[in-house]
């Protein structure tokens, strides 16, 4: 009886307050939006996108953030922190529509974006927006080209370019 | 896969069991060892041997992985069934069958050292695709949404590697620490079924970030069973299956 009196109060701690046993403290994750990596501390800088041709892409905003991870204080409490590496990616988010043709649902499987120098280790999403990891050896880049493709056809080329 | 937690086993101590093909894994690990040096561990046991040990500033692991890929397809499907173009650059190669590679990478000792997990598939086109299940999306919606019952998962880690090297040369994934090598019946099926399943629904015990790879490889046609934690899925994965190619740092 006592047994069950603890694992009936356990659960209701877990559902009313919560718990980080699900969270991923392992990979970097990505600020919603410029104001919320201002908030954190993580941002950088602004970027803007140039598109060709135009409208490849609904795009809300681009910026660099230092990259993050949500380290785990104890079992009902955790924190963001920025990586010990000092690295930084490029965030780029968009806005997505049902007109959208390039769209994370099908993202990888009819369409792709790769950096076209050799600044960066992947491209790729991270919380539902474009994320761009630079390699360590490079920050602050002027201007970044990536090219997106259609399986094996070049299908446009975003640039984007620092505010500051 | 359904998810019924009493039929799921997590076992500590798993080591050594179920082997069933640890012949194919020591002709196949003694080649590439024998390239290489460093450590190997299967079935439980480790191995360690003599040799310049792997890291990613002395040597890419991709040249050695794509050649085990050839050598690994031919033995698997009897010749013929090879990528394309075997002398040129990756990125210009594109193998016409989905038969290929995915590669478990593991942290041990995230999450009060249960572990995590991600999967890395080696596209058609050459480059690999990194996805991994994030955990609870605590502002989701959903009236249910709270640790016991699960809720909205945060959208995936889901990024684009050209090389292997490159994964392995980016430091914001160095917590990965021990990788295992599958073959995979159909690239493009997995890749999908990942995705999915990355982005798909929370829960701790059923629908977690091991749980995802669990799922996605039985897609695939790895064996791994009802484990729980990505730990233990890990340790069910590389005694169950061959391994073409394991690694820790």
């Amino acid at each position: 009886m006592k047994d069950k009196v603890i694992i009936v109060f356990m659960g209701m701690s877990l559902g009313l307050f919560g718990c980080t046993l699900g969270v991923n403290e392992v990979n970097p994750q990505a600020s919603k939006s410029i104001e919320e990596s201002k908030n954190d501390g993580f941002f950088i800088n602004e970027y803007m996108a140039i598109q060709e041709p135009k409208r490849l892409f609904d795009i809300v905003e681009v910026w660099e953030e230092k990259v993050w991870y949500n380290k785990v204080i104890n079992l009902f409490k955790k924190t963001k922190v920025a990586s010990g590496n000092n690295s930084s990616w490029i965030v780029i988010k968009t806005k997505e529509t049902s007109q959208s043709p390039y769209v994370y649902a099908n993202y990888s499987t009819e369409w792709q974006l790769s950096e076209s120098g050799n600044l960066t280790s992947s491209v790729g999403y991270a919380g539902g927006l474009l994320t761009v990891s630079l390699k360590e050896t490079v920050s602050f880049p002027d201007s970044l080209r990536l090219v997106l493709k259609k399986g094996q056809e070049q299908i446009g080329i975003l640039t984007l370019i620092r505010k500051h | 896969m359904g998810c019924n937690p009493a039929m799921m086993v997590d076992p500590l101590g798993l080591m050594g069991s179920m082997v069933t093909d640890l012949p194919a894994i020591e002709v196949i690990a003694h080649r590439w060892t024998q390239n290489v040096g460093g450590n190997f561990v299967a079935n439980g046991a480790a191995f360690l041997f003599e040799g310049s040990a792997w890291n990613a500033e002395s040597r890419s692991p991709f040249d050695e992985t794509e050649d085990l890929l050839d050598r690994a397809l031919e033995q698997t499907t009897g010749g013929g069934q090879s990528s394309e173009g075997h002398d040129q650059d990756p990125q210009s190669k594109k193998k016409t069958d989905p038969l290929g590679l995915a590669i478990v990478a593991n942290v041990s000792d995230a999450v009060y050292g249960k572990g995590h997990s991600g999967l890395l598939v080696q596209k058609q086109d050459g480059t690999w695709q990194f996805i991994s299940k994030e955990g609870r999306d605590e502002d989701g919606d959903g009236s249910s949404n709270n640790a016991l019952s699960g809720g909205p998962a945060l959208k995936a880690v889901d990024v684009n590697y050209k090389t292997l090297s490159d994964f392995f040369a980016d430091k914001n994934q160095s917590r990965y620490n021990r990788f295992a090598m599958v073959i995979i019946s159909d690239v493009n099926k997995v890749e999908t079924t990942m995705r999915q399943a990355a982005n798909s629904k929370y829960n701790l015990i059923c629908a977690n970030c091991g749980t995802a790879v669990n799922n996605t490889l039985e897609v695939g046609g790895v064996k791994v069973g009802y484990y729980i934690t990505p730990n233990s899925q890990f340790s069910a994965i590389t005694s169950r299956n061959v391994i073409y190619w394991y690694y820790e740092r």
